[in-house]
């Protein structure tokens, strides 16, 4: 075969990955299946649409909910398209297709697939957050819905928490970072920051977003494990000083 | 033959950046240093499952996990031995280290990294995969 018949093949093959690949991106209205593997997909989507009609924004809060309450509601497969539904293309549906087996990265033929818990029922009783794990950890723990041990054998040690915020003034229009100690100290020991990370004292360290994005500063844990660097007015929670804000003094 | 070139490195890197693509669970941790080379599948330590039972210091302060994934150089030999996971997964507070297929779970042919990083998504442009907050 000539070497220009072998490109030829090799674009060929390249293209059909391409668009395999694309075809698996899930998170579309237009790809139902896909994000409801159940049975009676319909229902559910229209059940959605009902509910979205009653309660306006507060839809899609809870699919798995959704799912669950369409089990054994079959008559709402009535047909009740609404043609002026909230989102009528983008698919706001991050916790109801998320299974060990199909993840990408477990093995499905794994005989210990099937024993691994899914995310989607552990987080079903945990209050919604933006991005990551969609999951607000630091609520969930003040309603004491998850309990965390501090203490890898006695479940009742209280970690030593200390309640300072640091004021971060960011360059630009972004309103500036907040910094709490607290949540932090609730989770994590002094060392995990000072020094390794951070040397403790204020305006020390030189911190940026590009530092973050490429996982130093915050970017150690934010984006990473903790809540993710998309969730941008949590870190850049308060407005800038008045001063800053340049007026111009019009007089018509 | 510029533009077929061009049109070429297009598509490697659509390519290439979805099949990075995966729905894994943020934080999800594929530990692939030595186990792959020895025969056994990945591990994946599912960071979700465990920050619902301990806080990050036990793990990364008293236990001395390192803040980096593959930095911590994990052995069999030391799991068995009761270190690392081993300090847990000793058959008292966690199912023991002879259930091979718990933690030798992950696909074959994949590198020790943290899932659905920050980074990644930036690359994967996966604007809209995120859900709404709840509005209360
Ligand atoms: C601080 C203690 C601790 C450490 C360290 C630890 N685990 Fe675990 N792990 C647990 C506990 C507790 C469970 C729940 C056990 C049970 O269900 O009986 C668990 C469960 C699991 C599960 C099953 C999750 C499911 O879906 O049920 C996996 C997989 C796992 N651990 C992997 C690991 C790996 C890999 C490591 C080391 C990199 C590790 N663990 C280190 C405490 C720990
Ligand atoms: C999650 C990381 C983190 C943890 C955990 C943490 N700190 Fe800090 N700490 C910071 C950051 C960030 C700063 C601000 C540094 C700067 O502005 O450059 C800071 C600043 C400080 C400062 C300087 C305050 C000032 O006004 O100059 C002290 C003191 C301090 N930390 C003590 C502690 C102690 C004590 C603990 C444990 C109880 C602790 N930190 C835990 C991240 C952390
Ligand atoms: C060592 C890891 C680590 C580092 C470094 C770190 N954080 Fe955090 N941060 C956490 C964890 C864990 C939480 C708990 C919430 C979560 O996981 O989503 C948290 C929570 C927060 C919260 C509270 C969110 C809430 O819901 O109340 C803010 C704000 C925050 N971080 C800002 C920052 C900023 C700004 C920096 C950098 C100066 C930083 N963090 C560095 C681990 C870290
Ligand atoms: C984990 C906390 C955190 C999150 C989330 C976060 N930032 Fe930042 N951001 C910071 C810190 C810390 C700085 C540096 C402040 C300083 O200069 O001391 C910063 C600085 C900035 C700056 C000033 C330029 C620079 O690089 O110093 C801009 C602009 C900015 N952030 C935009 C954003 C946007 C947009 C998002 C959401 C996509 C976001 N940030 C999310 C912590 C965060
Ligand atoms: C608690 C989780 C866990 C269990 C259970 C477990 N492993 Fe591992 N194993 C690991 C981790 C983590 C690594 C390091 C992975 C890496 O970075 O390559 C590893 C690595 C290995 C390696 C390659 C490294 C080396 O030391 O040679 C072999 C081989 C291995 N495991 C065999 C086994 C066998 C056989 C069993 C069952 C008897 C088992 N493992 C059970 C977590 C586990
Ligand atoms: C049960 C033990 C355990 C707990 C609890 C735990 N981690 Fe981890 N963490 C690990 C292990 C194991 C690794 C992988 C280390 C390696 O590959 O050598 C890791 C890796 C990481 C990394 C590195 C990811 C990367 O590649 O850069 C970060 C960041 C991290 N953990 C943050 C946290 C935060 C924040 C918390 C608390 C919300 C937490 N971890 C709770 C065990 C734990």
């Amino acid at each position: 075969m000539s070497a220009n018949k072998l490109r030829l093949v090799f674009n060929f093959l390249l293209i059909c990955f391409a668009l395999y690949s694309c075809s698996s991106v899930p998170e579309y209205a237009d790809k139902e299946e896909n994000s409801m593997p159940n049975k009676i997909g319909k229902s559910v989507e229209i059940k959605q649409q009902v509910s979205e009609v009653t309660d306006g924004h507060k839809k899609n809060t809870d699919s798995v909910n959704i799912e669950k309450e369409n089990q054994d509601d079959a008559i709402s497969i009535i047909n009740t398209k609404n043609p002026n539904q909230f989102n009528r293309i983008l698919k706001i549906n991050a916790r109801s297709k998320k299974s060990i087996k199909d993840d990408g990265i477990h093995d499905a033929n794994n005989p210990g697939a099937v024993l691994l818990q899914n995310p989607q029922e552990a987080f079903s009783d945990l209050p919604i957050a933006k991005g990551g794990n969609s999951v607000d950890w630091v609520k969930a723990v003040e309603l004491g819905k998850i309990k965390p041990r501090s203490d890898l054998y006695n479940p009742d040690a209280v970690p030593l928490v200390m309640d300072l915020n640091i004021i971060r003034e960011v360059k630009g229009s972004m309103p500036d970072v907040v910094f709490p100690h607290k949540q932090h100290t609730e989770v994590l020991d002094c060392t995990n920051c000072h020094p390794g990370i951070f040397v403790p004292q204020k305006g020390a360290n030189n911190m940026s977003m590009a530092k973050n994005l490429m996982g130093e500063m915050c970017g150690v844990c934010h984006g990473k494990v903790a809540f993710p660097l998309s969730r941008c007015t949590s870190c850049h929670s308060q407005k800038k000083a008045q001063k800053e804000i340049k007026q111009t003094n019009w007089k018509w | 033959m510029r533009t077929k070139l061009l049109a070429n490195l297009f598509f490697v890197l659509v390519s290439f950046l979805y099949s990075i693509e995966s729905n894994a669970e943020y934080g999800d941790v594929v530990l692939n240093t030595y186990a792959e080379a020895s025969g056994m599948k990945p591990v994946i330590f599912p960071h979700w499952f465990h920050r619902i039972r301990f806080t990050c210091k036990v793990c990364h302060s008293d236990l001395g996990f390192e803040l980096k994934a593959g930095a911590n150089k994990i052995k069999m030999i030391d799991i068995l031995e009761g270190q690392f996971c081993g300090e847990c997964h000793d058959g008292e507070t966690a199912w023991g280290s002879e259930r091979c297929d718990l933690c030798h779970s992950g696909n074959s042919e994949m590198n020790t990294h943290v899932e659905r990083s920050s980074l990644q998504n930036l690359l994967n442009t996966e604007i809209g995969r995120e859900p709404k907050a709840q509005v209360e």
